[in-house]
């Protein structure tokens, strides 16, 4: 089909050409361009004032206009440059250069590119927000998401509720707040024309010329049923016509602290060890000692049974466990398991152009060595593209090629798989110690008589690269090709293609030296003890596991534009068209056993039967690992906008997408999803009226509305099953994934935004002010049902939401002499809650007080509740809640009879309120900026001590141990209850969630510096212009927080980000 | 555009996960029922309320669920509101894999090619509801009594998958109505061929060992003798114990001869801890019932320090098992003939059995004189047979109901628990979060 439809339009094509080659004889070309730097200025009007014919300058700024009468006048116009009058009084002229010069209250032009067009900004009745490339440039991340935090108004990163790998479907990032529930909560990410469907990180960010945002329906509807939560359109560097080639360099390095682990509040060992002594007398342990698959004990409850059983004296004990209470493993993992991070980072950049081509050519290489000992990462770019503009600009090819290859090696560790706090890793010559982990040492010294692999676990020896290798080589290429032909003046036809490719290959080997080679080996060992002989299914040797991820996608877009201006300074922009997508992934993996990492061989294992285990208990069949799968997604979409323009003043535009995809199992039409805005702009500072003009020259205003949408493509209306394993008796097996939801369809955002935009006298102030409605509709939720129905969730469009929000943008220039002081001032208001859920799990009380998302009728999806706190008990020190007005310690109550009545709603667990100040100075040749971040309006809860955690050994209790209840008057001072036995889970619950560990999450946080030099580019320097060295810091800290917590807000459940110190160089040669 | 747009219609069909289909096809209803991770569980409660078993004071408070520690001294109150009760919850699961198998099945017509497998499939799906009704009516209502059936509840009855029905619990009555007409029909359903490589798989054998085990517990002796004795017709394979390594930790294998439909209990905490753990120990009465020259004693057996674990599941997985076995089948044929004063036949079919389970030579074939004497023995090694296989709760109602007048006992610390006959409190409280959101009546303890 694709085939036949790119015959029929290149058909077109020819045909056009050939009418075209006729019509050329009358006509005035030439070419626009900027009397400062001879760039070229797209954009520009044309207009003969007599016939009345115009044209708008193609983005290598010429201009083809038909010529009727002699004499007459050409005007030429662009904003933030004088207009230009050129008299023509003959039919024979060459082609015309303009030069226009630029206005002395220059408002710069902006174009904003949504992947289908680039309009200039002062015409867009939507709204965007525009992160140029100096802005990109002022970070020095490898991650181009990255480089968005704190400079963009709008996006918010969600630190204080993103989990990576959690069900709480949270992103990382958002674009004015939250839009779904369960389905995807991500924006889409477009680079150039089509969305991406690589991983970012593949993308170098110095290969990017400028970011654009897509907030409201109008500037995102374009993107129809996948711009939901917002569009990120990233636009890579090109070359420009008739600019000389320019080399640009860019180099920095970035050294990291090692992240902070005592910032965990973790017991200390001396408690540690005090509450196992606790457990040991109350007979916790007496199943673990004995038990007869030989569970492996803390080593102070080692040294207690030794005591216990008379083999070592009381003050032996005594002594060892104080040895022990001394030790603290975060000082071993500090120093073994991290390391300064150490990130190099090199850019060449090649652009430039002629009268009929322009090209880019960008290379990059960066060595990231992260602070986790053994985990580094290698990346190589090239970007390639090139424009080729034929027969008299009538057409325009553009190709291009990105590709990256990307090595990684994850032979790191950053926590043990045991957490007694008083481990340690070496002994004090750096020889691995074993820590106790699956079974108890007394077990593994004595089972198998000696005729098994050695079965301790050495942290130490599990990581680096001695015995292992795990690396992923990530390979990702892009080919698009762009042909642009111009039909006649005014209508334009594009053809997109794209053919994206990435795979993703890991190859992990572990040598048998590894713990879990060496375990697995172990495990399915089976010795005749009376002849010595040792059968081993699991072969001796190394497990090899490979995997590969591969995805490759299709991109074909048709697009027509058409742009007129008349004669009575009417402007019409439109374009129509349509694109289909095919994205296949396909994952497979595989594992070899007793592989030889030298010879490349492998053992063949039975994978079919079961083998007894020789640690008892029960048989197993050996793990195969092995999976194969394919998915496909596919997408169809038919588009169209248009925006008029009157007089300049007055914008009008509108526009419509309808999509489908392969959605499973929908029925045809609800496949279908039509999505449409309108918007309109006035420029009041234009009108007649307009008496503002001395001290505010700009002023704009807009209003839009449309529609967005977003779909979750893992529901069906029919029951669906999947099958990809198989049963214990070695027959293939269905299970049922989805109940049938003949009702399902896609998700709705309606928007409406209201817009100022402004600019003062010499731009002194300027910016923009924001309002806007949000209205989600249709919303997946999930909903308990009895689980008597076989399922005990069901998952629909069950729920609606409603936000509404504000964004201000402010640049200023304090001071604007030989000493420069410019502030960016961004300031963002988001809120929303849940209007309707169709299930009330207000009932749900215990859920609410989980990370998850709770929809509440009335509440924000991710919001703090809390029990009402009733201070501690003060015989027993056992925490009390108000229940119903009254003091209760009856846990299960309190856990089953409370409702939204009796808890305290706090409020959102996420930044109401959010932005930044970017303040930058210069001087002479210095820079110096800084970037402060804040977060209002939100609170989160404060992790303390669940006493269920000494039971679990991969949980380390809180630090707050220490501060425990122990006689009464202690409830006076502490606010922690008392250690008791059996340990009660919902005691602990009810004190976890209580009010009393309540923090507001308020914080203000000095983000980065930023320290830049740039050399005269004068004398030896003159061919190098705008070379400047460079050092930057970041993730400086928090200044001021609303808490009196030691927890960063920003960083409840991991280590805060360590400070990383960069500094670089950046150069221009013009050869 | 319109070129464009009749190809859409193909181009959009396209499946979006290769391993994601809607299940139309009988091999994709089959592969529905040999979903054996979520098929092949039977509720695990009433084993852990028994007296085949026993923990310590301070392995009962290393409990991680206190509702575990409810369930163990039988307290009236048991969840303490904490719902997502898996004795509930997966059982109804199979109840719905199995309606969505009729439904799907109702759709695909029944020819002469496919009628065998088509039958065998619809057999399956019914044989797999009616078991998962019987087991939660086990736990969650009362014993039938047929006096009394009609004004008794019993359990919802899930006839369809559409999962926004409302649950209302049916009397008793209709509860074995349904339990004993899914059996039936899938008796007459399921294939003559035993599945000998797939036992997670239902089969004729398994419809008639099931309906045995389903009489046995409502009291019908006479009909638990017929069936019993019909399935062993067509399948009386018994393992001799002399062939199995006593000192093998795990002695009976995946391919346990004996298991004519392969059952798992649900992990419920005490029945897998009492097979490896010190501080759970089999009740030692029982144990020292076991002659030293019964294999049992060292198969089933392990001595951890003073307490005996139990290894004798027959099963692979760790799990206690529940399966419908030829020597359960053995059990109730000799039982039901004593209670008919078969005095001869009962001990026959029980000495054929034991001759198995002893060391070649030693044992000593039983003899009875009377009906009664002869019950008592068969019940005792009815006990002793099947420890810790999810029988002991049901024969206990059923033998309280006869006046056995078994009191269940539990000391922990300074606490005596008891458990009188007949107590409500052998009827386990209903899950709250399913009482919620369902409405239907609590079960009064």
């Amino acid at each position: 089909m694709k085939k036949l439809i790119l015959l029929i339009i290149g058909c077109v094509c020819v045909a056009h050409l050939l009418e075209a080659q006729q019509a050329t004889r009358h006509n005035i070309t030439g070419t626009v361009v900027s009397a400062k730097d001879g760039a070229p200025l797209s954009g520009a009007s044309i207009l003969l004032t007599r016939s009345g014919a115009n044209d708008v300058t193609s983005s290598n700024g010429s201009f083809d206009i038909k010529l009727t009468t002699v004499p007459d006048t050409l005007i030429v116009s662009h904003i933030g440059f004088k207009i230009k009058r050129v008299i023509i009084s003959t039919t024979t002229i060459r082609p015309q250069i303009i030069k226009l010069d630029v206005t002395s209250t220059q408002l710069q032009e902006i174009t904003i590119s949504t992947g289908y067009q680039q309009i200039p900004k002062e015409r867009a009745t939507g709204s965007f927000d525009l992160i140029n490339n100096k802005l990109l440039n002022r970070s020095t991340s490898t991650n181009i998401l990255d480089r968005l935090n704190g400079v963009t108004s709008g996006l918010s990163f969600n630190t204080s509720t993103y989990i990576a790998g959690t069900a709480n479907n949270q992103s990382q990032i958002s674009i004015r707040g939250r839009n779904t529930i369960y389905a995807n909560p991500n924006p889409l990410i477009v680079v150039d024309n089509f969305p991406y469907d690589g991983d970012l990180s593949t993308i170098n960010p110095n290969d990017i010329e400028s970011i654009t945002i897509l907030k409201d329906a109008a500037a995102a509807s374009i993107w129809g049923a996948y711009s939901g939560n917002g569009v990120i359109v990233i636009t890579t560097k090109k070359g420009k016509y008739r600019k000389p080639l320019t080399v640009s360099f860019n180099a920095n390095i970035t050294v990291g602290d090692k992240p902070d682990i005592f910032y965990n509040h973790s017991i200390s060992s001396k408690d540690y060890i005090n509450a196992e002594e606790f457990l040991f007398d109350k007979g916790y342990y007496n199943g673990q000692i004995t038990a007869w698959n030989h569970p492996a004990l803390p080593p102070a409850v080692d040294i207690l049974v030794k005591q216990k059983n008379g083999i070592i004296s009381s003050a032996k004990a005594e002594a060892q466990l104080e040895a022990l209470g001394n030790q603290d493993i975060r000082n071993d993992e500090s120093k073994y398991f991290y390391r300064k991070s150490i990130t190099k980072q090199y850019a060449l950049n090649l652009s430039g152009g002629g009268d009929n081509q322009r090209y880019y050519l960008g290379i990059g290489y960066n060595k990231d060595v992260s602070n986790i000992t053994g985990n580094e990462n290698n990346r190589i770019t090239i970007n390639a593209n090139n424009t080729y503009s034929l027969f008299h600009n009538r057409i325009e090819l553009t190709t291009g090629i990105q590709c990256s290859n990307e090595t990684t090696h994850a032979n790191g560790m950053n926590s043990l798989p045991v957490a007694y706090p008083y481990l340690s890793l070496a002994d004090s010559y750096g020889n691995p110690l074993s820590v106790p982990y699956q079974y108890s040492t007394a077990y593994i010294d004595t089972v198998g008589e000696g005729k098994l692999l050695d079965w301790h676990y050495y942290p130490l020896e599990e990581i680096g690269d001695k015995e292992q290798d795990n690396k992923t080589n990530l390979t990702d290429y892009h080919l698009n090709a762009q042909l642009k032909y111009k039909i006649t003046k005014g209508l334009s036809a594009y053809l997109t293609y794209q053919y994206n490719k990435g795979v993703s290959s890991q190859r992990h080997f572990q040598s048998q030296e590894m713990f879990y080679v060496r375990n697995l080996i172990n495990r399915y060992s089976q010795i005749n003890y009376q002849t010595g002989e040792v059968t081993r299914p699991v072969p001796l040797g190394g497990i090899l596991d490979l995997s590969n991820k591969e995805y490759h996608s299709e991109n074909f877009r048709g697009q027509v534009n058409y742009s007129h201006r008349w004669k009575n300074n009417q402007n019409i922009t439109a374009l129509a068209g349509a694109e289909i997508r095919n994205i296949t992934s396909t994952v497979a993996t595989y594992r070899e056993y007793g592989f030889d990492n030298n010879l490349k061989i492998n053992i063949p294992v039975d994978f079919a039967n079961f083998y007894p285990l020789i640690t008892g208990f029960f048989s197993n069949k050996i793990p195969s690992n092995g999976l194969s799968k394919v998915a496909t997604n596919r997408f169809v979409s038919y588009f169209a906008n248009a925006a008029y323009t009157y007089n300049n003043k007055y914008t009008l535009s509108a526009s419509g997408r309808k999509d489908a995809s392969n959605l499973f199992g929908v029925n045809a039409n609800k496949k279908w999803v039509p999505l449409w805005s309108v918007g309109a702009s006035w420029d009041i500072s234009e009108e007649k009226f307009y008496n503002m003009n001395s001290w505010l020259p700009y002023l704009r205003i807009r209003i839009s509305d449309g529609y967005n949408g977003n779909v979750d493509n893992t529901l069906s209306s029919f029951i669906t099953a999947s099958g990809s394993s198989v049963n214990i008796f070695n027959t293939p097996y269905l299970s049922i994934v989805n109940p049938p939801n003949p009702d399902l369809q896609w998700e709705k955002i309606n928007t409406i935004n209201f817009g100022i935009d402004f600019g003062s006298s010499g731009n002194e102030v300027s910016g923009s002010i924001e309002y806007y409605i949000k209205n989600s509709k249709d919303l997946i939720g999930t909903a308990p049902v009895d689980p008597t129905s076989g399922l005990s969730s069901f998952t629909g469009n069950l729920a609606n939401m409603k936000g509404n929000g504000v964004d201000i943008t402010i640049h200023a220039k304090n001071i604007d002499r030989s000493f420069k002081w410019k502030t960016t001032f961004l300031f963002n208001y988001n809120a929303y809650k849940v209007t309707k859920y169709s299930y009330d799990s207000s009932n749900y009380i215990s859920n609410l007080m989980s990370l998850y998302i709770n929809p509440i009728v009335g509440k924000p999806l991710y919001a703090v509740y809390a029990y009402k706190w009733a201070g501690l008990d003060g015989n027993t020190g056992a925490p009390q809640i108000l229940l119903d007005g009254k003091t209760s310690e009856d846990y299960s109550a309190i856990y089953t009879n409370t409702n939204l009545s009796n808890i305290k709603y706090f409020g959102p667990s996420e930044p109401t309120i959010f932005g930044s100040i970017l303040n930058e100075f210069s001087w002479k040749n210095f820079s110096m900026s800084f970037n402060i971040i804040y977060k209002l309006g939100y609170y989160f809860r404060k992790p303390s001590i669940q006493y269920n955690d000494f039971l679990s050994p991969n949980k380390i209790p809180n630090a707050d141990y220490n501060k425990r209840w122990r006689v009464s008057g202690d409830e006076k001072n502490t606010n922690v209850p008392s250690f008791t036995y059996p340990t009660n889970s919902l005691r602990d619950l009810a004190y976890s969630n209580s009010s009393i560990l309540i923090e507001k999450g308020d914080h203000i946080r000095l983000q980065d510096i930023r320290l830049s030099y740039q050399f005269k580019s004068s004398g030896l320097l003159s061919q190098f212009p705008g070379t400047q060295i460079y050092a930057y810091i970041n993730n400086i800290g928090v200044i001021w927080k609303g808490s009196r917590t030691a927890y960063d807000p920003d960083f409840l459940y991991s280590l805060p980000a360590p400070v990383t110190y960069a500094i670089g160089i950046e150069a221009n040669f013009h050869p | 555009m319109v070129l464009f747009n009749s190809c859409n219609k193909e181009f959009l069909n396209a499946k979006p996960k290769s391993d994601l289909i809607i299940p139309s096809t009988l091999s994709d209803l089959q592969g529905l029922l040999d979903d054996e991770g979520t098929i092949n569980y039977a509720p695990a409660l009433g084993e852990v309320s028994s007296d085949d078993y026993y923990m310590d004071y301070e392995s009962y408070q290393s409990l991680f669920y206190n509702w575990t520690r409810k369930v163990y001294v039988w307290a009236p109150e048991v969840f303490g509101g904490i719902g997502n009760i898996q004795d509930w919850n997966m059982v109804y699961k199979e109840i719905l894999y199995a309606n969505v198998v009729l439904e799907q099945l109702n759709k695909i017509t029944r020819t002469a090619d496919n009628a065998s497998s088509w039958d065998n499939i619809k057999g399956g799906a019914l044989f797999i509801r009616g078991l998962a009704f019987f087991n939660i009516a086990k736990e969650f209502a009362p014993m039938y009594d047929i006096s009394k059936a009609n004004s008794e509840l019993g359990i919802p009855l899930r006839l369809s998958s559409n999962i926004t029905n409302q649950s209302t619990r049916a009397s008793l009555q209709e509860t074995y109505d349904q339990i004993l007409s899914d059996i039936n029909q899938s008796k007459e359903l399921l294939s003559s061929s035993f599945p000998y490589s797939n036992r997670n798989r239902p089969s004729k054998e398994a419809a008639m060992a099931l309906l045995a085990r389903i009489y046995l517990s409502v009291g019908d002796y006479g009909n638990a003798g017929l069936y019993s004795d019909s399935a062993l017709q067509f399948y009386n394979i018994l393992l001799d114990y002399n062939t199995l390594d006593t000192t093998s930790a795990n002695p009976f294998t995946i391919d346990n001869e004996e298991v004519i439909y392969e059952i798992s209990m649900i992990d419920s905490g005490p029945t897998i801890y009492v097979t490896f753990s010190q501080g759970y120990s089999i009740d030692s009465t029982l144990y020292n019932s076991y002659s030293f020259n019964d294999l049992r004693r060292s198969l089933y057996f392990n001595m951890n320090g003073n307490y005996i674990n139990f290894k004798g599941a027959y099963n692979y997985n760790g799990l206690a098992s529940n399966s419908l076995t030829t020597d359960e089948l053995y059990l109730i044929k000799s039982e039901c003939e004593a209670r008919d004063g078969n005095i001869i036949t009962a001990m026959d079919d029980l000495n054929d059995l034991l001759i198995k389970r002893w060391k070649t030579g030693t044992f000593i074939p039983y003899k009875a004189s009377t009906p009664k004497e002869a019950l008592d023995i068969i019940l005792k090694e009815r006990r002793k047979e099947l420890v810790m296989r999810g029988i002991r709760w049901s024969d206990l109602k059923r033998l309280n109901k006869e006046n056995f007048n078994i009191v269940l006992k539990r000391v922990l610390g300074n606490e005596t628990y008891t458990l009188s006959p007949n107590d409500p409190r052998y009827v386990l409280p209903i899950p709250p979060d399913i009482i919620e959101l369902s409405g239907i009546q609590q079960n009064e303890r």
